[in-house]
């Protein structure tokens, strides 16, 4: 076993038993099943219907890839946010 | 107390940093170990016949390739060089070239057939470029025999490799700026010694030529080494010991995931065997079955009735399976329905139902160790610290595969769930936008379709050619440009 793998196991260990048992599947107020199912159901459809008379003016691709852009970044810089609150709620202020 | 307890902390906050450290020095290993391509290409949503114009392929001196659908590596189509492929001044020579995103350092991978009768190959240039210079993989006849040379910043001498006619092989370059060199694999064999090239720019331009009035030749998939579909030689599900008397039902397969044209082994047709094994002679008899593919995609299932297989008529038998060929790269298992009946035309009742999930083939790196042989003292311990460093800090295969399933683990997880849904959720938006041409709309009890085609036709403005829709759409694409640059800014300055 390499100095690497010995790195990796590590790095599989934190993940096993630090990241991920505080990782939830799904929120409470929005399960992964029924956030799929409102945005695969008639919502996808209106949309795309709706969107498609624009898509003829306006650049949707772009606007889309733009705010997926946004979202990302936003809710990664939340995250970060997050942690270093709980960072310093755990360590207090002194 | 306190003071104790803050030295834990700062002890931990020490671990940690320190671990952080040692995992963002790992991160960018990683990511070195896989190096990007040039350009990924599989040609199956062109159309039929010259490849110049589509998808950024040009043309060379009206020399071209040739869309077609009937000889392919995977998916619907690939292109081809027949030997009376006729341009105006031309007859068998193809060239088309394609700009990329330049890379420094790269890899690209071109699947190849030389369809031949007579063993002879085409022509065949494969070009990397930037600006000034490039690298060549060439195969040509000489001497009687379908050899490959590298072109770099010299000519190699004709190679010898492992021909095949008829059948399709992947050429693979990796090129590197740093190290002022390329190479080449071909047909899975191993890799060339690193050929001398000087760089200018990064390379941008893909360059393939095929010439040769004797036979044809045709290309397709041009990605990445680990890219291209690897389809699975050999896979026996661990299926639980039965002992079988008389076997006397069908049993039925349903391949779970997508089923495409192009997912069998255009080598080593996809097939399912199952082998019956006589616990008490030992005898094995085997009964193999091509895959239909494409299957209809709504209906994956297959079925086999061994009712009458005259063979089991006696003895106990365990079965075991074999699926050969498979492509894993959509195929995600296969479940099989045993000892089913079909009492009537519309029930099935089956005892019992195994899902067998399909393994993933993944390459893993290897190290490349120097040559120590042949140096002086020193050199030679520097050269064996250096190897010796580099199986230290290498990790293992199986390791590397652990923490990618540990890492695609997280694609599970909230909020990475939550987020690839919108990702996707916005993608198939943008994916369904572009297919439409026109709203139908109803007015009086009249259905009629609002149709944007007089959008696409080209008119002059200022001079140039342009079609309407380019206008207001450039427009809104400035608008929403600056919009995202406000919005960069006021995001960059959280951490100012």
């Amino acid at each position: 076993m390499s100095l690497a793998d010995l790195l990796i196991t590590l790095i599989i260990w934190v993940l096993q038993n630090i990241i991920f048992p505080i990782l939830p599947q799904n929120i409470p107020a929005l399960s992964m099943d029924t956030f799929n199912d409102i945005l695969g159901g008639t919502l996808k459809h209106n949309l795309i219907w709706g969107l498609a008379g624009l898509n003829q003016f306006i650049d949707l691709d772009l606007a889309f890839i733009l705010i997926n852009t946004i979202i990302l970044a936003e809710i990664i810089f939340w995250g970060i946010k997050a942690g270093m609150f709980l960072w310093k709620s755990i360590r207090g202020s002194g | 107390m306190n003071i104790f307890l803050k030295r834990q902390f700062y002890a931990l906050k020490s671990l940690v940093i320190g671990f952080l450290v040692l995992a963002g020095m790992l991160i960018p290993f990683f990511y070195s170990i896989a190096t990007s391509t040039l350009l990924n290409d599989n040609f199956n949503s062109y159309n039929n016949g010259n490849l110049g114009g589509q998808g950024g392929w040009s043309d060379d001196g009206g020399r071209h390739f040739v869309v077609q659908d009937t000889i392919k590596y995977e998916g619907l189509k690939a292109i081809r060089c027949n030997a009376n492929e006729n341009y105006p001044e031309y007859t068998g020579i193809c060239a088309s070239s394609h700009i990329a995103t330049g890379l420094n350092d790269g890899t690209q991978v071109f699947w190849i057939y030389f369809d031949s009768s007579n063993n002879i190959c085409k022509t065949t240039t494969l070009t990397i470029s930037g600006d000034w210079t490039g690298m060549t993989t060439q195969f040509a006849m000489s001497g009687g025999i379908c050899k490959y040379r590298l072109i770099g910043n010299y000519y190699s001498d004709w190679l010898e490799w492992n021909v095949v006619f008829n059948q399709w092989f992947p050429v693979e370059m990796e090129w590197s700026r740093s190290g002022n060199h390329f190479r080449t694999r071909i047909n899975n064999g191993s890799w060339s010694e690193w050929q001398p090239l000087t760089f200018y720019s990064e390379m941008y331009n893909v360059y393939m030529s095929m010439s040769g009035t004797n036979s044809n030749g045709f290309i397709d998939y041009l990605g990445s080494f680990s890219g291209y579909p690897q389809y699975g030689t050999k896979f026996t599900p661990i299926y639980p010991v039965n002992c079988e008397k008389n076997i006397d039902a069908d049993l039925i397969f349903d391949l779970k995931g997508t089923v495409n044209i192009g997912d069998q082994d255009p080598n080593n047709y996809t097939s399912w065997s199952t082998h019956f094994i006589n616990i008490e002679t030992g005898e094995i008899k085997t009964k193999t079955e091509n895959f239909e593919v494409p299957l209809n995609k709504n209906n994956n299932y297959f079925s086999y009735d061994y009712t009458n297989y005259n063979a089991l008529t006696s003895g106990c038998w365990e079965v075991t399976y074999d699926l050969t060929g498979y492509n894993p790269n959509t195929m995600e298992g296969i479940v099989v329905f045993d000892r089913c009946q079909e009492p009537d035309k519309k029930t099935l009742i089956c005892d019992q139902e195994t899902t067998f999930e399909l393994p993933v083939i993944t390459e893993c790196p290897e190290p490349e160790y120097d040559v120590c042989e042949g140096l002086e003292l020193a050199e030679k311990w520097l050269c064996e610290i250096k190897n010796m460093a580099k199986e230290i800090l290498f990790p293992t295969c199986p390791k590397i595969l652990e923490l990618k399933n540990q890492i695609n683990s997280f694609k599970e997880k909230f909020p990475f769930n939550y987020l690839n849904a919108i990702k996707n959720f916005f993608n198939d938006i943008r994916n369904s936008l572009n297919e439409e041409k026109a709203i139908p709309i109803t007015i009086f009890g009249h259905e009629a379709n609002i149709d944007f085609s007089f959008w696409n036709k080209l008119g002059s403005v200022g001079g140039l050619s342009e079609t309407f829709s380019n206008i207001p759409k450039d427009f809104s694409r400035l608008i929403m440009i600056i919009g995202f640059l406000t919005w960069l800014l006021y995001f960059v300055r959280h951490f100012f």
